[in-house]
């Protein structure tokens, strides 16, 4: 009985080496000779732009709709940008070696005399993918929608908090007819808008570039996808739904897996954005994004902090310029822990804690952020770059390096320790579970405030939250410290400012202060709007009051390292641009 | 009279021997074997689970005593000294986790950034990118002297944060065993009253009982553990009352079997007779029949828990930061499986190891304590 065990064993075993071998001839051998192929032929071979049809491939997150009225991931905005098209376009333009407002369904940028008034003039024959025609009329019905108060859309506010059209906040919330509202159509071509205070161009012009919830939308399919109490609409959920008036249409879409976007020819905007057909598949990991493009499957990748060390030496690294600061959110009401309304306290954990352990320790290419208004952030005209940073009024508004002073901090938190009744302190902080560099910020933070205040005086306790149950719970108040970030406006730091006031809806902070709003309102929509020095001043001016209150101890900005496939010769040469990021749609495609 | 039994005499060959001895058992050699005994020989003779426990035994003193041996804490970091690789005095010499890593690197930065911390280059190349040549090369590197971390020893590499992967290691398994352990006493302690109560008693009382039972053994067990944990927050304590809420379902049914088995023999009846109450007839007299099931049903528990802990820890619904548990290492180094290995290495050794041995302790102890299975080997 003993005898077949063992030809069952050498068989057994033959068949895992033949397993292993295969697997090895499979992928091993042929992966290492393709890549020793491949430098050869990198060496050797100039790439030349192709003359095919060209495909790019992305990965991203999943969309959850197309709908441009309700969209409100990250993603989802990358993505309706390829099949909208809107009155304007922003672009990289390579004579300037800068970005570009051009006009897209429009036949120029927008006239105006008064600042108020403007008026833009629409291409004639203008259709979606299907042939209906887009008039002015489609622009204004495409916006009594946005604004509608019974849809009570998520972007309508870009109509009355980006820039402030008449009546449209009043409409919106129910108060004003449509007749009162200043967006009218005065004839098929011509569509004026009527704002309520006098804005600078830039303002008015970012609003309508770029496809998003300010492009049109399709009559017919949105009335057909309405409920029967106009209550929402199934528009832009599912392929049919899904219209196309910019210079892509989506020709497949798989939620959760992937999308496929192939090129309208002979719109505005065709000659510009170079690929034919765009593939986005959905992919969540960043393990698996490097994965897949080590294997050349997607043309660009974010690396990691614990990726750097393996490809920061790249050539091919680019770098990205976060639009958002992040930090720790202090609850400065809290009920259960009162101590955190100490100024001292706040004043102690925004000059205790060392930035570049966060940002270089774990991040490798994040920036250290002592304040709360991003590098990217430009101030005056768009076109000569002036950044909101590089002023010597907001230089001189921070504490100089990252913000670390050890002995200050120590001063400050003696003072909140003896406020409370020299008693241990513990504050609890919140990060985001699903995301293991919130985890690692978080376990740092305690270690070096644990360790700069004494173990013995300080107790940080860390808790894990999903992102939005963690907003949720900033907004209820249910929170002591806890991570997050405010995305801005780079073209606009005043209007991003909005997010400190008072009566910002689901704040996530606890700062408030009359003089802040009003300072707030009159760069945005009051008499600086068109002063540009005491505008910069009114923004120093509310940064030093954040820093002063300290209700979010600022940490860094995301800067990232992306890296590209050889392939996407980039326009502007890894230069990196607000809104456009590195135009990756008007790349040259080097085959 | 006599005559007759003398004549029976010469007839019958045999005669009785006893009649001038007096006549007692003879006395049985060697000692009475007991229940524990017997089981414990017949597992000795279970070689694969002999081994198993020896590993079990291993692990365990391991996590007292491994984190003890290194200098460093587990939550100590060193961000400057983050992801090294494992370097082991004595093996290093050999080639193997001598601390150093491959990378590609620009032939420029040989005499900046990564000066004196070449070990050796092993190829050179050009890049070619944008029609410029960029002078590459493939160089092993030593990543302690490169991170300033020259004379550290650092037996299984750090993690992210530059904290100890040794350290670390031994303490998440401390930590994954006390769930388990803890966990597992805790349902038996309930399963084995459960089912006695429902098992002896019998009738109305077991229905009721086994329909609770099945009402919390409809709810599906991961849902109800991540609620759970949701709900209280990520901790030790709230992972260990998680995973009772259904655990004990299974002791529960299977010491109700026992006594449904039991219950009804004649040394219950006789004892319940000469005026035995319920309590004493119970963890007297039927109960002691079901310790090897127990134990053995016990020991199995155990890797499972283990594995749920490990499980939800990987789906992020683990322990709060900065504890470790095998699973928050195993979820951490999968993410830089292809850049970090080590990080994933040992945790995945450790558990492996844990489990297997746990299941072929299990199995042994399981035909040391079945009696049908005695006097076969």
């Amino acid at each position: 009985m003993k005898q077949p065990k063992k030809p069952f064993l050498v068989i057994l075993a033959m068949m895992m080496v033949l397993t292993f071998t295969g697997c090895t001839s499979g992928n091993g051998n042929n992966a290492n000779q393709e890549s020793k192929e491949d430098k050869d032929k990198v060496v050797t071979e100039q790439k030349q732009p192709s003359d095919k049809p060209t495909v790019v491939r992305f990965s991203g997150m999943s969309a959850e709709t197309f709908n441009q009225h309700t969209s409100e991931s990250a993603e989802t905005s990358i993505l309706l940008e390829y099949i909208n098209g809107n009155l304007l376009d922003l672009i990289y333009d390579e004579t300037s070696d800068n970005i570009k407002f051009v006009s897209n369904h429009a036949t120029d940028l927008p006239a105006t005399t008064d600042n108020k008034v403007w008026t833009f003039k629409l291409k004639e024959g203008l259709k979606w993918t299907d042939g209906t025609p887009i008039t002015a009329r489609d622009y204004e019905y495409s916006y009594q929608m946005l604004l509608d108060p019974k849809l009570t859309n998520r972007n309508a506010f870009v109509l009355f908090d980006n820039i402030p059209i008449v009546s449209a906040n009043k409409y919106f919330k129910g108060e004003a007819k449509w007749e009162e509202v200043g967006i009218k159509a005065k004839d098929d071509l011509t569509l004026e808008i009527a704002l309520e205070t006098e804005m600078p161009e830039i303002d008015v012009y970012s609003v309508f570039a770029q496809g998003g919830s300010t492009s049109p939308i399709h009559k017919q399919l949105y009335e057909a996808g309405m409920k029967p109490d106009h209550s929402e609409t199934t528009y832009g959920t599912t392929l049919e739904q899904v219209p196309s008036s910019g210079t892509y249409r989506l020709s497949e879409w798989v939620r959760d897996q992937y999308r496929v976007f192939e090129k309208n020819q002979d719109t505005p905007m065709s000659a510009v954005y170079t690929p034919d057909r765009i593939e986005s598949r959905v992919v969540s990991e960043s393990s698996t994004r490097m994965q897949l493009w080590e294997k050349g499957e997607i043309e660009n990748v974010s690396i990691s902090g614990e990726q750097f060390d393996k490809y920061g030496e790249d050539p091919r690294v680019v770098y990205t310029e976060a639009e958002s600061v992040w930090g720790f959110y202090v609850n400065t009401e809290s009920k259960k822990n009162p101590i955190l309304g100490n100024n001292d306290l706040r004043k102690a954990l925004y000059y205790g804690i060392d930035r570049d352990k966060i940002t270089k320790g774990i991040f490798k290419t994040f920036k250290s952020a002592p304040y709360y208004i991003s590098t990217i952030c430009m101030v005056g005209d768009y076109s000569d770059g002036q950044r909101y940073r590089e002023t010597e009024a907001a230089k001189a508004n921070i504490p100089p390096g990252t913000g670390y002073e050890p002995e200050k901090a120590k001063e400050y938190f003696e003072k909140a320790y003896q406020a409370n009744g020299n008693k241990k302190i513990t504050i609890e902080l919140t990060y985001f579970d699903s995301q293991e560099t919130m985890k690692r910020t978080a376990e740092v933070a305690e270690e070096l405030y644990e360790n700069l205040f004494g173990k013995d005086k300080l107790d940080i306790k860390l808790r894990a939250m999903p992102p939005s149950a963690a907003y949720d719970a900033y907004r209820d108040g249910n929170f002591e410290l806890g991570i997050g970030a405010i995305t801005q406006n780079a073209f606009n730091p005043w209007s991003s400012m909005k997010a400190w006031r008072t009566d910002f809806p689901n704040r996530s902070h606890r700062f408030s202060s009359a003089e802040f709003d009003e300072l707030q309102k009159r760069t945005t929509t009051g008499d600086l709007l068109l002063k540009p020095e005491e505008r910069l001043d009114a923004l120093v001016k509310m940064e030093k009051m954040l820093l002063d209150y300290v209700p979010q101890i600022p940490l860094f900005q995301n800067n990232n390292a992306v890296l590209f496939q050889d392939r996407m010769d980039l326009k502007g040469k890894g230069k990196y641009f607000p809104v456009i990021k590195f135009a990756p749609l008007q790349v040259n495609i080097l085959e | 009279m006599k005559l007759e039994t003398d004549n029976n005499r010469e007839q019958n060959p045999f005669e009785f021997v006893q009649r001038e001895k007096q006549l007692a058992d003879e006395k049985f050699e060697g000692k009475a074997i007991g229940f524990f005994k017997d089981a414990m020989l017949r597992f000795r003779k279970n070689n694969a689970s002999f081994v198993a426990a020896f590993f079990i035994g291993l692990i365990i003193l391991m996590a007292i005593i491994a984190p003890l041996l290194s200098s460093f804490s587990y939550r100590e970091q060193h961000i400057e000294w983050a992801l090294l690789p494992p370097r082991v005095p004595g093996i290093e010499k050999i080639g193997i986790w001598d601390g150093t890593k491959v990378m590609d690197i620009k032939k420029t930065s040989l005499d900046e950034k990564y000066k004196g911390s070449i070990v050796k280059v092993m190829e050179e190349y050009d890049m070619d990118y944008r029609g410029r040549k960029i002078p590459m090369v493939k160089a092993k590197v030593d990543m302690y002297e490169l991170k300033g971390a020259k004379d550290t020893y650092f037996w299984m590499g750090t993690d992210a944060l530059g904290r100890d992967q040794w350290t670390r290691l031994w303490k998440g398994t401390r930590i994954s065993l006390l769930i388990g352990f803890m966990a597992v006493t805790i349902n038996v302690l309930i399963g084995v009253t459960y089912g006695s109560i429902s098992g002896y008693y019998g009738g109305t009382v077991d229905m009721v009982m086994q329909r609770i039972i099945e009402i919390l053994s409809g709810v599906p067990p991961l849902v109800l553990v991540i609620l759970f944990v949701m709900y209280l927050g990520a901790g030790i304590l709230p992972f260990i009352l998680a995973m009772i809420v259904t655990g004990w379902i299974g002791m529960s049914r299977m010491i109700r079997a026992q006594f449904y088995k039991y219950k009804g023999q004649e040394y219950v009846l006789a004892s319940r007779t000469m005026g035995a109450k319920d309590r004493l007839l119970i963890f007297r007299h039927i109960l002691p029949n079901a310790i090897g099931p127990i134990i053995t049903q016990a020991t199995f528990a155990v890797p499972g828990a283990i594995f749920i802990e490990s499980f939800l820890s990987y789906l992020g619904l683990g322990l709060g930061a900065p504890e470790p548990s095998i699973g928050v290492l195993l979820a951490e180094g999968q993410k830089v499986l292809l850049e970090h290995p080590h990080l994933t290495l040992f945790p995945a050794i450790v558990i492996s190891i844990l489990m297997l041995s746990f299941n072929l302790f299990g199995n042994g102890l399981r035909d040391a304590f079945d009696p049908t299975l005695r006097g076969q080997e």
